[in-house]
């Protein structure tokens, strides 16, 4: 039963894991950050602000115009004025972030910076059912990931137990354990 | 073969073992503060460095060969009285304030405990950091990435390899591949 759950939580979220794996490898190459920022692009685009909306409405509005769902619900940080108090819009999301200024009462200018791939992926590592998000998808995925994550305690606890229970004197295996314990506790020591 | 990789798959597990368990541990107090509450505790203390120090750099190397204050310097600011800056290690801020005239220090200390120090070591990023340490742990976490993705594969074969009926197992498989994969590509899109 123990290595029944074991391999069902491994399957069922196997891409996560995968997920975490490529994480944690490019979170050593993540730049510095005093790098370059990434190129972005600008868009104009046709829109009229209606009159009589606030701030608020008139991000929810640019939004559903520009199909940001991952950015929703608005946040208030993603709504921010000018040194001439004219309205910025920042939505930053999974996928990058849409700066959108208002260069006149009829268009927007978006400039958009697409997360790369590893930044996109660390985007969905870090979500979890305790993220409430206003597109779907993602509301799903966070919640598989909250799944992921329990399922990744669940597999450790049971692979510990199934080595120990199974192969408890597998001589590369207790070297192994003792490599990682050694590096970790040696590491933990020097830095903390 | 079947031997080779199952002795592969238990010693990547029992390396990453106590990484995971931190990875565990950090990730339950990141989404789940209330049951795993991570409490700051907060300090000052006055130390004197030379004067005229002209750069935490300098300023950062003396705190270290004096009074054994050494990690990652960070948030760098140059006041018109003098210097600010940090001193990071995992779960512990040193806030310097220097007065470049007497070379008075204040410190204020904050101190998340070992829920702080896993939370920070969850997020080791980049090889880039004043303090090499940082570098080593990031390392560290990409080896650990490593071992995960190995974890993964070689547990794909061993699946494969004793499991005669994969209807059921086969049917997760697919699920997480096609619907969870598939809603990752497609956020992507």
């Amino acid at each position: 039963m123990i290595l029944k759950l074991h391999t069902w939580a491994g399957l069922a979220t196997f891409v996560n894991l995968m997920i975490y794996g490529i994480v944690g490898i490019a979170a050593a190459f993540e730049p510095a950050p005093d790098a370059p920022a990434p190129a972005s692009t600008v868009r104009i685009v046709p829109f009229a602000v209606p009159p009589n909306l606030d701030d608020r409405q008139v991000a929810a509005r640019v939004v559903a115009l520009l199909g940001l769902s991952l950015a929703t619900p608005v946040q208030s940080f993603a709504i921010q004025h000018d040194a001439a108090h004219r309205l910025v819009l920042d939505f930053r999301h999974a996928n990058g972030r849409h700066l959108v200024t208002f260069p006149d009462d009829s268009h927007l200018r978006v400039e958009i910076t697409r997360a790369p791939l590893d930044r996109y992926l660390s985007s969905l590592h870090v979500t979890s059912s305790a993220f409430h998000i206003g597109d779907w998808r993602m509301q799903v995925w966070s919640n598989y990931n909250e799944f992921a994550m329990w399922c990744l305690i669940l597999m450790t606890t049971t692979g510990a137990w199934l080595w120990l229970s199974r192969h408890p004197r597998h001589v590369w295996g207790m070297a192994s354990f003792a490599a990682g314990s050694a590096a970790f506790a040696a590491m933990y020591w020097w830095t903390r | 073969m079947y031997r080779a990789i199952r002795g592969l798959h238990l010693c990547a597990g029992a390396f990453a073992l106590v990484f995971l368990a931190m990875y565990s541990i950090s990730a339950l107090q990141m989404t789940h503060g209330k049951w795993v509450h991570m409490e700051a505790r907060a300090a000052t203390r006055d130390v004197a460095l030379p004067p005229g120090l002209s750069g935490a750099r300098a300023a950062a190397r003396e705190l270290a060969a004096r009074y054994g204050i050494e990690g990652e310097l960070a948030a760098i600011r140059v006041l018109p009285a003098g210097l600010a800056f940090r001193v990071l290690r995992p779960g512990m801020v040193w806030e310097a304030d220097y007065t470049a005239s007497t070379g008075a220090t204040r410190l204020r200390i904050t101190d998340t405990g070992t829920l702080g120090a896993l939370n920070r070591i969850h997020q080791m990023r980049g090889v880039w950091h004043t303090w090499i340490a940082y570098d080593l742990w990031a390392w560290l976490l990409a080896f650990l990435g490593a071992a995960i993705l190995a974890l993964g594969a070689t547990g794909l074969y061993l699946w494969w390899q004793s499991h005669r009926d994969r209807r059921f197992t086969g049917a997760l498989l697919i699920f997480a591949l096609a619907a969870i994969g598939g809603l990752a590509a497609w956020m992507r899109w």
